[in-house]
Order: structure tokens, then C-alpha cells, then sequence
């Protein structure tokens, strides 16, 4: 685990192209992950799941096992309120943001957080 | 009656004397009056005096300006009495010793002119402001005049004329009534003495009720009670607040009595003033909190001189907040003025506790209060708030008592720190769910019977309640019912055979127009009643029922939910770490930095009760009534700049630490209020929810741009705040706070904090711009 996220780092730092990893669908894209970072940006989706994929509003997506056949899917029609993308991104792109989303380091551990633990 | 028009040094020694209706009191200006009639009409006053008079005006100097005045022989409607022929000043003329009046013979005329109708026009006539009555024309003048009077003013003018009798002109001055400052007084040194103005009559009304402070924006319609307020009153009790708008005025009022328990003054500029300041009544109509407003007007058409005076005037100005105030009133006289702000006092403050108006006309504040005059501020009798019926109550508590898993549903239920302890207890003694929209400080934020994680009330537990309580809540429905959105059918959340029980103050007062009455829900007994007055029976009652049996089951419940609560919590914790070292910064890491530097003090949180995301309430130990001030009521953006600043206010006297987590889009509404919290010296900590959007209404049009298969990603156009981005230090810095920022790396915020506390503490307003993830 550590090493996929340490090459979707590698590939955020380095700006590219790398192969998505985790989440294996049947055909797996590869993804530019700083265009999809850029991109996530652009097409809105940081007003409701935040910068890096952390949610708010809408579903936390970093750290989700979401597979990209199942990502795809549910941005062209979702669920819920999320607005209904259809086929407005290419899958290239959703291809970027998924490898994107899948950089997100995992978050620190509750515990090794000082201001967290001064909560009784 | 004023000089003919044509008589231009008439006119402006007539103006002379007129000026001592501005800083005499009633028998001078009697007085003054009469030497206008004598030189508007006998004086006699030729051709030759202009050029001296002309020259004198010039240089301003018109207690120099040399009258002439003539002896008559007949007392006539137009003709005074004095027995001297020769030049006088006019200041000697009337307040020096040395100018004999016949007193006896002034004193005869007036009587005799008591029986004339014309008497009237004259009385009402002196009260007019110079410039402004000799624009009329006589009959102009004769008539409204006549309209005007009333037998008030009748015996007013005949204790004017008594006291006239029984006085030298020397000791005119000293019979005045007592001045508001000795050291502006008159006296021998030729200081003029002070009038006594409708205006500090209505002041000692205000006075008598109490206000610690008057929100404002400066406006002519109401200029002489701001000036009896800064000189008359000293500028204490009530102190002007200096606003730099309107709705910053009543949302300064507003967050002031979410602290202090007691309404603000505000006084507002006729039209324009209070059209801008309607957004910020509705907010505190929808909130249920009372603002006194004191609106002056230009109510005799007469009088309107400029275009200002004219288009800022309307027949009922309050028509535009009278669907979201509680009661208005439009004073005819200084006495009826008395009897409203006591009234609106009273009825403001009386659950369900909404703001009031009264439009006060301009010159009935600038007309002096006759001498003698028996003006009688009345007595402010509060008003007990209902409590509900006793036996509606008892059986209220056995449903409760016995029920499996009662459910609390609360939105202002505390309107005191008394509400918040009895709710505390009604809670514990039946381990009820409490399902608390924070729109008060109405629960403990952390207590194990509370559902609410700060981002909203988990309605989960209304599913399984089979007794529900709903205290002073006007969007039951909203809780009871779930979807409905766009369209959507709507379905209860009730399990079949539930009770529903409603205790609210607000089914004594319900308008038409406005909506905030919420939809109709179906209750199984409504009380109404004020929730807080009805706790202590309610508690008493389930007190008495709960049997060891009861208590058993009571107890169950009780740790059920707080291991349901402590699981929440774990949660909680747990989401407060996802992007916690992300730029830009998460909310939950600027909740629990801050937290970790306020917790030992003695804080407020003077913002919106669901800021930064709600964060502070999952961690925050939100225990007394004053540690947050609840919501907008009206969800209106721009309410939480200026109410943050009014409840720091509030909270100064207190020492207590405000601190304001600031939307970034909510400032720029009336950013002007920095201004005014920095120049009265309002310590307070003010955070950033920088998000750089109306970040709500980016997802709402994306959500309408999906419905229409349209580009949701051009939905920032028109809801993003950036290029530029706005720098909030910098715009603080100008208006006088302390300020640091953008701060974009979550390790500077911490030692940011610190700086700033320092500040705040050393009474000072601060602001952290903290650039924040959209939420």
C-alpha cells in the first residue's frame, strides 16, 4: 500500500502520467494525476468533496476503494443530489481525477494528533 | 406669524430671535416668538435698517444686530407689548436685566390671546424651525396651526403665560427647567441656556428603559435625538454606536441581545434607513429577538424643504417591516411618544419576543417641551410569559414518563440561561434524545443526550421515538418529515402511534405575509405558551411520576444513548483528521487549534452557532448560555459580521474572550462593521472561513446544471470570490485591527493564534485570514 501511494506522490511531484494502481477495474486507465488534480478543481468537484477528495458535503473520495468503473458510472449518473455529469468529462479526464483522488496520502492517525487527543 | 417674504431684514432678525428656540428654554422662546410677530408685522422696520442688519448678518454677529422696536398702543392679533423705544440686542433684549419688560402687559395679552383661535396657530407656530414657516403662507399657516392643537397644548401656553406673570426677565433664566449639563447652563458670563427639546424628553424615556446602547447610522430625520443623546444624555446609557449602515445597526442590536438578554436601541434614517435596514429586522423577527427602532420621519409636508427631505419621507414608513415587526406606533405628541417606547418596550420583550418601530416625526423631536408642561414617563410593567395550561402539562409529563423513548425537539426553547438549566434537566431526569437545532444555546454541545454533531441534528432518533416534545419550534415539520425537496413526495419519519406534543409561544403570534412560520404539522396537543415558563411545571410533574420502575427503564435508555454518543464522537475524531495537514487549511483543524488555546478562558463564540462547518460544535464543550449565540434566524448572509460585533460588545463588560469564525462571504456584506468594533474598542478574535465562494450556492446552481445537462463545471462564474482575491488582513488593517494573513500552511496557524489572543487581550479587535477548504 505504501508503495502505490508513494508512486502516485511520485507521480503528483513529477507531474506524470502514472498507471492507477489500486482500485483495479477489468481495462485500467492510466491518469495524469496533476491534470486531475487540476481538473478536479475546474469541473467543481472541490465544493463539495474539498481539495483533495476529503468530502464535505459530498462523499469522501480519498481513501475510497471506489473501482474507476464504478467512478465513471456514478459521475455520469449519480445517485442522491450529486449533479448528474453525463459524458461532459471525456474518461480521459476522469481517468486524471481518479488517479488524482487515488494520490491523496492517507490521513495521520487520530491518536498522533496532539489536538485531537486534548478532546476528552 | 413669520416677516412677509419680502421683508428681508425681517427675516433675518427674525431668524435671530429664532435662534433662541434652539438654546432657551420655553419662556424665552415665548418670548422670542413674540419679538418675531412685533418685527414681522409692527416692527416697522424700514429700508434703512437693511444695510446695517445685512453687514451685521455678514459677520455672523446677530446678538449685535440692533432692533427697533415700537411701542403700540392696542394688544391686537399681530401686536405685542413692550414699553421700551430704543435699540436693544437682541441676547439683552431677551435675557439681559436691563431691558424692563411690562410683564403685566405681555401677560394680559397672552391671555386674552388664550381665547382666540388664533392663539393656537401662534403656539404651534413657535415650535417651527427659521426658514422653514415663512415659505408658508399665512393661511397655510393658520390652518395647520388650528388642525394642530389640542388641549394639551392649550394648558401648556397658559402655564407659560402664569409663570410669565410672576417673573422678571431676569429670572427667566433661572426658572428654566433643570439643564442636562449645569456646565453649558446659562448664566451671567452670556452662555446661552440649554432648550429643553422634545428630543431629551423622548431621551429620558429611552433612558428610563434602560438601553445601554443605540446603534445608528447618522441621518437628518432624526438629528435632534442623536444630538440629545450626545449632549443631553452625555452619550451614556444609551452610547451611540457609530454604524456605517443600517443593517450593520439592527444586526449589532441583534447579537447584542443574544448575550445581554435585553434589546438595543437603534435608531434609523426614515425611508432610506430603514429600507436598508429591513434585511436585518426580518433576521431578528425570524429570530425572535427584540431591537427597538426609533425612526424619524418628515411626517408635515410643510415642513419639507429639499429634495433629502422630501423623496427620504413617507406617509408610513414602517409599512415596509410591518409584516416582520411586532407592533409599530407613529406618536402624535412628546406624551404619546412616552406611552409607545414603553409600550413597544413591553410587547418586544413579551414572548414571542420580535422587534418593534416607532417612527418619531423630526420636528416633534426638535419641538421644546413647554415649561410646566406635565409630561409623565410611564412605569415598564413586564409582561409574564404564559406558562402552558396545568393540566395539559400533567398529562404532557405522564406521556413523557412513560414513554419508551421520548425525543426532544428544540429551537429557541432557552430564551434565558434559565431555559438552558431547566432543559438540562427535563433531559436527564427522562434520558431524553434532545434533537437541538442550535438556534440557542439551548443544550450542552457535548452532552450524551444530545444529537446533534454540528452539522445538523441526527433525525435518526425520530424514527424510534414514540413521544415527541417540541419546544418553541416552528419547523417541526421539517423534522417530523423527510424529502420532499423539489417536488419529491414527502413521508413522515413518525412510527406509527407516536404523540407529538408542541409548547410554543409563537401560536400567540403568527403574520401572514412572511413564511418563517414553517408548514403545518400535525400535533397531538399544542400549548400556547412560552416553553421556557412552562419547564419548571413540566419537570415538577415528571418529578412526581417517575417510579422505580420508571427509573429503571428511564436509566437503560440513558446509557444506550450515551454509548451511541460516545461511538459518534469516535467518529468524529476520526473524520477531523481527513486533509488535516492539507492547504488550504481543513475547518476541523482550525476548530481544534483554536480550541486548544480558548478552552481555559472564559470564551463566546459570537458567529453563527454552525460555522466553520460545524466543527466547534462536536468539540467544543458549548456549556453556558453565552457560549454561542445561535443562528441568523433568517439564514441571511450579512448577519454574522455586525451580530458577532454586537455580541463581543456585550460580552466586553463581561471580560469574557468573543471570538467570530467569519464567512468570508458574510463580510462583505457590511464590512464597515470592522470599523465600528475597532472604533469603540470591541476586543474580539475574528477567524476567516476563507473559501474564496458562496461556496453553498456553487453547489446549488451545479446541482441545476446537472438537472439541465448543462457544463457544471462554469458554475464558480458568478458564485467564486477571487481574482482578485480578497485580502481580509489587509482590509482590517485598514479599519484599525490587528490582523495577520492569508495564512494557507495549518503549522502557522497555531503561533497565529497566540499573537492574536494577546491582542484580544489586551482589548483590541484581531483577524486571522485563514484560506479553508470550501467546508
Amino acid at each position: 500500500m505504501k508503495r502505490i501511494f508513494a508512486l502516485a506522490l511520485l507521480g503528483t511531484l513529477l507531474g506524470v502520467s502514472v498507471p492507477v494502481l489500486q482500485g483495479q477495474a477489468p481495462q485500467r486507465p492510466t491518469g495524469n494525476v496533476e491534470n486531475g488534480k487540476k481538473q478536479f478543481a475546474a469541473r467543481g468537484c472541490v465544493s463539495c468533496h474539498s481539495y483533495s477528495g476529503q468530502g464535505g458535503a459530498g462523499a469522501r473520495l480519498a481513501q475510497n476503494p471506489i473501482t474507476f468503473q464504478t467512478f465513471v458510472s456514478y459521475v455520469r449518473k449519480p445517485k442522491g443530489t450529486m449533479p448528474p455529469f453525463g459524458n461532459q468529462i471525456p474518461e480521459a479526464e476522469l481517468a486524471d481525477i481518479y488517479a488524482y483522488i487515488k494520490s491523496v496520502p492517507p490521513s495521520p492517525d487520530p491518536k498522533t494528533i496532539p489536538l485531537l487527543n486534548q478532546i476528552d | 406669524m413669520a416677516p412677509a417674504r419680502r421683508d428681508h431684514t425681517a427675516h433675518r432678525i427674525s431668524s435671530a430671535a429664532e435662534t433662541t428656540l434652539h438654546v432657551g428654554d420655553v419662556l424665552e422662546a415665548f418670548l422670542g416668538q413674540q419679538v418675531r410677530g412685533k418685527l414681522g408685522t409692527a416692527a416697522g422696520l424700514t429700508s434703512d435698517d437693511d444695510a446695517l442688519a445685512f453687514w451685521k448678518m455678514s459677520r455672523h454677529d446677530f446678538d449685535e444686530v440692533r432692533i427697533r422696536l415700537h411701542l403700540t398702543s392696542r394688544i391686537g392679533p399681530y401686536h405685542r407689548n413692550v414699553d421700551r423705544f430704543r435699540d436693544v440686542s437682541i441676547d439683552v433684549f431677551l435675557f439681559g436685566s436691563d431691558v424692563d419688560i411690562n410683564r403685566v402687559a405681555v401677560a394680559v395679552e397672552n391671555l386674552f390671546s388664550l381665547f382666540r383661535t388664533n392663539i393656537f396657530y401662534r403656539h404651534s407656530r413657535y415650535y417651527n424651525v427659521p426658514g422653514v414657516n415663512s415659505m408658508k403662507n399665512e393661511e397655510e399657516e393658520k390652518n395647520s396651526g388650528q388642525s394642530s392643537v389640542d388641549r394639551r397644548k392649550f394648558l401648556q401656553m397658559a402655564a407659560s403665560t402664569a409663570a410669565m406673570v410672576g417673573s422678571s426677565s431676569t429670572a427667566l433664566s433661572a426658572q428654566q427647567s433643570t439643564p442636562a449639563r449645569p456646565d453649558v447652563a446659562g448664566n451671567d458670563t452670556g452662555a446661552l441656556p440649554p432648550v429643553r427639546a422634545g428630543s431629551d424628553f423622548m431621551l429620558d424615556v429611552i433612558k428610563s428603559l434602560g438601553f445601554e446602547y443605540v446603534a445608528a447610522n447618522p441621518g437628518s430625520s432624526y438629528r435632534s435625538l442623536h444630538e440629545s443623546t450626545i449632549n443631553y444624555g452625555m452619550n451614556r446609557n444609551p452610547e451611540l454606536l457609530t454604524c456605517l449602515h443600517e443593517e450593520a445597526a439592527v444586526a449589532i442590536a441583534h447579537g447584542y441581545f443574544k448575550i445581554e438578554g435585553k434589546p438595543m436601541a437603534v435608531y434609523a434614517y426614515s425611508t432610506v434607513g430603514l429600507q436598508h435596514a429591513a434585511m436585518a429586522v426580518y433576521s431578528a423577527y425570524c429570530d425572535r429577538v427584540p431591537v427597538v427602532l426609533f425612526v424619524g420621519n418628515d411626517t408635515d409636508a410643510m415642513k419639507r424643504v429639499s429634495r433629502t427631505d422630501i423623496v427620504h419621507t413617507a406617509q408610513d414608513p414602517v409599512a415596509i417591516v410591518r409584516d416582520f415587526t411586532k407592533w409599530d406606533d407613529a406618536p402624535a405628541s412628546h406624551g404619546h411618544f412616552a406611552e409607545s417606547a414603553v409600550r413597544a418596550y413591553k410587547i418586544a420583550m413579551t414572548p414571542p419576543t420580535l422587534p418593534v418601530v416607532l417612527s418619531v416625526d423630526k420636528y416633534l423631536q426638535e419641538l421644546p417641551v413647554p415649561e410646566g408642561a406635565n409630561l409623565h414617563i410611564p412605569k415598564l410593567s413586564p409582561t409574564l410569559p404564559p406558562q402552558g395550561d396545568s393540566a395539559a402539562v400533567k398529562e404532557i409529563a405522564k406521556m413523557l414518563v412513560n414513554a419508551e423513548f421520548p425525543v426532544l425537539a428544540v429551537e429557541r426553547a432557552a430564551r434565558t440561561p434559565a431555559g438552558l438549566k431547566y432543559l438540562v434537566e427535563l433531559a436527564e431526569l427522562l434520558e431524553a434524545a434532545v434533537v437541538d437545532s442550535i438556534q440557542r444555546m439551548n443544550f450542552p454541545s457535548r452532552h450524551p443526550l444530545n444529537q446533534n454533531d454540528g452539522r445538523g441534528p441526527d433525525l435518526s432518533v425520530i424514527s424510534e421515538a414514540d413521544v415527541i416534545l417540541a419546544l418553541e419550534h416552528p419547523l417541526l415539520q421539517s423534522v417530523v418529515y423527510a424529502g420532499g425537496e423539489e417536488g419529491s413526495p414527502s413521508r413522515s419519519r413518525l412510527k406509527p402511534g407516536a404523540k407529538v406534543f408542541s409548547i410554543s409561544s409563537l401560536d400567540l403570534f403568527t403574520r401572514s405575509n412572511y413564511q418563517d412560520f414553517g408548514r403545518y404539522q400535525e400535533v397531538d396537543m399544542a400549548l400556547a405558551a412560552d416553553a421556557e415558563a412552562t419547564l419548571p411545571l413540566l419537570i415538577e410533574e415528571v418529578k412526581r411520576l417517575i417510579t422505580g420502575d420508571r427509573r429503571r427503564v428511564i436509566e437503560a435508555r440513558g446509557a444506550k444513548l450515551a454509548a451511541a454518543h460516545q461511538r459518534r464522537m469516535e467518529r468524529t475524531r476520526v473524520r477531523a483528521t481527513y486533509g488535516w495537514d492539507d492547504s488550504p487549511i481543513s475547518t476541523a483543524r482550525i476548530a481544534l487549534e483554536l480550541w486548544a488555546q480558548i478552552k481555559n478562558k472564559d470564551w463566546s463564540l459570537v458567529s453563527r452557532s454552525d460555522a466553520m462547518a460545524g466543527w466547534p460544535h462536536r468539540f467544543w464543550k458549548f456549556e453556558k448560555y453565552y457560549h454561542h449565540i445561535g443562528q441568523s434566524g433568517s439564514v441571511a448572509i450579512g448577519y454574522s459580521a455586525p451580530a458577532s460585533v454586537g455580541a463581543a460588545l456585550a460580552n466586553r463588560k463581561y471580560g469574557r474572550l468573543s471570538i467570530n469564525l467569519q464567512h468570508d462571504g458574510d463580510l462583505m456584506y457590511l464590512p464597515g462593521v470592522l470599523w465600528t468594533a475597532a472604533h469603540h474598542r470591541i476586543p474580539m478574535l475574528t477567524i476567516m472561513h476563507n473559501n474564496r465562494a458562496y461556496n453553498t450556492e456553487v453547489m446549488q446552481v451545479q446541482q441545476i446544471a446537472g438537472q439541465h445537462h448543462r457544463d457544471i463545471g462554469r458554475c464558480r462564474i458568478g458564485t467564486a470570490i477571487e481574482d482578485p482575491n480578497i485580502d481580509y488582513s489587509k482590509l482590517a488593517q485598514s479599519m484599525g485591527w490587528y490582523a495577520e494573513g492569508p495564512i494557507t500552511d495549518p503549522k502557522e496557524l497555531g503561533p497565529a493564534i497566540r499573537r492574536a489572543l494577546a491582542v484580544v487581550e489586551k482589548g483590541q479587535p484581531a483577524l486571522l485570514d485563514a484560506v479553508t477548504q470550501p467546508i
